[in-house]
């Protein structure tokens, strides 16, 4: 018998599947769990350096001196849920914000840690940037899903690649997805520069993203020269990028005006503070707005050079750099940034969600500094569907082991695909047709 | 690498059900999904496990005018609505009267006042509505007040006031009215925060370039060159590989904000180049005096 339950919503879904979604599309919003996503955009913030979770998110202030460190534990807008005393802007967020405090793994190298907390899984040895065999990026995952508006790119990195000590790190692309999927690095057209290096070597920069009208005339000389045809494949990957970068960013004038900091209103630009960590915030709230699905943004310099600059690896004087350099930026800014994305509307479809390489040392060592601690640390998310105002999970006493609820980096990004709809179980093929799970972990239950 | 998915009966059903189905009801739908996708707008499910659609047109659809909103009525169970930044007006408003099913609506930057706002009062199930950057006044939140189900509503930049907020509140007590931020207490320009003065470094005299030693790396810092002398003098960082650099020179009585790292060597010459002493700066920031 003919079923039916396919009656006339089933031929209209279709026929939506047929002229609007694609029918794999279609068929994957099927195989997808039951509760309703609701995030349709995601902002990752990424601590290059290893954020401290005793700074941030985790204080002892019960602990001894030597763990406890100079700072105090403030109480936040969530009954019994304390911050460090140095984010207190955020701990006003604190509704919005869920705090995972028991994320860990095994990596302590600052290329090992960042590759497993931004892809999700573990690096297969020595690994190399925009290599195709690494795992692509959750922004670059993200992107594989979710399509753009149209003239937006489907992922957007901000403001600088990560480094260390002049070698470019592997983590933030598109890996296996291949080079349609590697987010797209733009800088932050304003903003005092957090203060170390931060370095522009990617090619795509060279386009220097001047997107004046005056000059699109003289970018789409730029495309045709780009059109021709070339020898190898990378090289065609390559250009295939630039070509649609081209068009997507210096035409699209989605992106253009997002990218034009100067039309929001200088309050609001205040608010966030004239600083590119800031800034950085502000563009990524316009870049979402304008139907970008997934934007990055490195807090702190993009070159960590031994510790020295504005970057989260405090080796050496943690307290004072994180007091006076950090941790004021990281504060404002991502406080502007929820205060905003809440008053227009957006934060129930927009995740925001943090990661950071590793966490640091509970001891402080002789040089006033906390090293690299993977053992346990804290991230957070919040928005697009995630309940705020709660603590998942816990570290013990000491801030040197989780006590409650252990969670990995594959986890939280398992709970990030979760919340945007994405089936974290889907199998992808890599280029040699090798079939892949998008992500080991499994969601935690912060909905 | 694309690859078809692997597929279940039910969806060769749907296709299959496309030939087999047409009815006038569906024609209807189907004439106006084409249309809503003619102006820009995107249709799809609100959630797989659901059957109304989520219909948008903020991204793409933003020339979408009043008489556009007659084919999203032809569509009966939309629950989610997205007209930001189009242009419709109070006047569109009637078209959404039908919507009955509609949990979240969107008119957020739309020429939308107190006078279209009645329109919404019969959508019940409305759980989220956006009217941020709107005429609407005090007058739409009354006429707002029997949605029983509202949870969440956004008066960012818009005329609403405490009395208003408060009336709405008090008849929907679940309600969060989200207002914003208050432009007005916001600083136009970046306040200009005191400086904290940097810890004093040590002035060492020297008579001869080769007595400061060369700079040795350390974290980034900052120091503050304060020129108490009676004459002007010269700033030379003494670089890693011991070579002079000119930095600036400073007039008697005026400071100069240098960034630096912990561990640098700065050489301070009169206006002859002939060295008066240096300074080695320490991991915090710091306060150079140059004396008398």
């Amino acid at each position: 018998m003919f079923p039916l339950h396919f009656s006339r919503r089933d031929v209209l879904r279709s026929s939506v599947g047929l002229a609007g979604l694609t029918l794999p599309t279609l068929f994957q919003l099927r195989s997808q769990a039951a509760t309703a996503p609701r995030a349709t955009s995601c902002i990752v913030i990424y601590c290059w350096g290893g954020l401290s979770h005793f700074e941030s998110w985790d204080p002892k202030p019960n602990a001894p001196s030597e763990l406890r460190g100079e700072f105090s534990a403030i109480s936040t807008a969530t009954p019994g849920i304390q911050y460090c005393e140095h984010i207190p802007l955020m701990a006003k967020h604190s509704d919005k914000l869920a705090i995972i405090r028991s994320v860990h793994h095994t990596q302590g190298g600052h290329q090992q840690g960042m590759y497993v907390s931004i892809t999700g899984h573990n690096p297969p040895g020595g690994v190399k940037a925009k290599n195709r065999d690494n795992w692509p990026s959750l922004a670059a995952m993200i992107s594989r899903f979710q399509a753009p508006a149209a003239g937006t790119p489907g992922a957007i990195r901000l403001p600088y690649s990560m480094y260390d000590n002049g070698t470019l790190m592997a983590g933030e692309y598109g890996g296996w997805l291949g080079a349609d999927y590697d987010p797209v690095l733009m800088r932050t057209p304003a903003g005092k520069p957090f203060g170390g290096v931060s370095r522009y070597t990617s090619r795509e920069l060279d386009l220097k993203l001047n997107l004046q009208k005056k000059r699109i005339l003289q970018r789409q000389s730029l495309r045709e020269q780009l059109e021709r045809p070339v020898g190898s494949e990378s090289d065609y990957d390559r250009h295939n990028r630039f070509r649609r970068m081209a068009s997507d960013m210096l035409l699209g004038s989605a992106v253009s005006k997002a990218y034009d900091l100067e039309s929001e209103d200088p309050r609001i630009r205040t608010m966030y503070g004239d600083h590119i960590g800031g800034q950085s915030m502000l563009l990524g709230r316009r870049l979402v707005e304008a139907g970008v699905p997934v934007v990055q943004i490195c807090a702190g310099a993009g070159d960590l050079a031994g510790g020295g600059g504005d970057n989260w690896d405090t080796h050496r004087g943690h307290f004072p750099k994180m007091k006076d350099r950090l941790l004021p930026v990281f504060d404002r800014s991502v406080s502007a940034l929820l205060t905003d994305l809440e008053q227009r509307g957006m934060l129930e479809e927009t995740l925001v969600v943090f990661l950071t390489d590793f966490g640091r040392t509970p001891k402080i060592n002789n040089n006033g500094g906390r090293d690299h601690y993977p053992a346990v640390y804290s991230l957070a998310l919040a928005g697009g569907g995630i309940r705020g105002g709660q603590v998942y999970g816990s570290s013990d006493r000491k801030g040197a082991q989780p006590a409650t609820n252990p969670c990995t980096p594959g986890d939280v990004h398992a709970t990030v695909y979760k919340a945007m709809g994405i089936d974290h179980r889907t199998e992808l093929y890599d280029r040699l047709e090798r079939p892949f799970q998008v992500c080991d972990g499994e969601p935690l239950p912060l909905f | 690498m694309w690859r078809f998915p692997r597929t279940n009966g039910a969806e060769c059903w749907i296709l299959l059900s496309l030939l087999l189905l047409p009815s006038d009801a569906v024609a209807a739908e189907k004439e106006a999904l084409a249309a809503i996708k003619k102006i820009g707008g995107t249709v799809r499910l609100v959630a797989e496990n659901r059957q109304e659609w989520k219909v948008e047109f903020h991204l793409g659809g933003q020339q979408l005018t009043n008489k556009d909103l007659a084919h999203v009525a032809m569509l009966e169970d939309v629950a989610s609505l997205n007209l930001r930044d189009t242009k419709i007006t109070s006047d569109g408003l009637v078209h959404l009267k039908g919507l009955a099913k509609l949990e979240r609506l969107h008119l957020e930057r739309t020429d939308v006042g107190d006078e279209g706002i009645g329109n919404l009062a019969g959508l019940v199930n409305l759980q989220y509505l956006n009217l941020y950057g709107t005429r609407i006044t005090d007058k739409s939140l009354d006429q707002l007040s029997g949605l029983k189900n509202l949870k969440r509503l956004y008066v960012w930049k818009t005329g609403v006031t405490d009395e208003g907020v408060a009336r709405i509140q008090k008849a929907l007590p679940n309600l969060k009215v989200i207002r914003g931020v208050d432009l007005s207490s916001l600083p136009v320009s970046e306040p200009s925060e005191p400086e904290k003065p940097g810890t004093p470094i040590k002035w060492i005299p020297a008579s001869t370039a080769g007595e400061a030693p060369k700079s040795e790396n350390g974290d980034n810092t900052e120091v503050v060159f304060e020129n108490k002398s009676n004459r002007k003098v010269k700033i030379y960082w003494v670089s890693y590989g011991n070579e002079l650099e000119l930095y600036g020179e400073l007039e008697p009585g005026k400071t100069h904000r240098q960034n630096t790292y912990a561990n640098n060597s700065w050489l301070i010459t009169d206006k002859d180049d002939k060295p008066l002493g240096y300074f080695i700066v320490g991991p915090e920031k710091a306060l150079a005096v140059i004396p008398k």
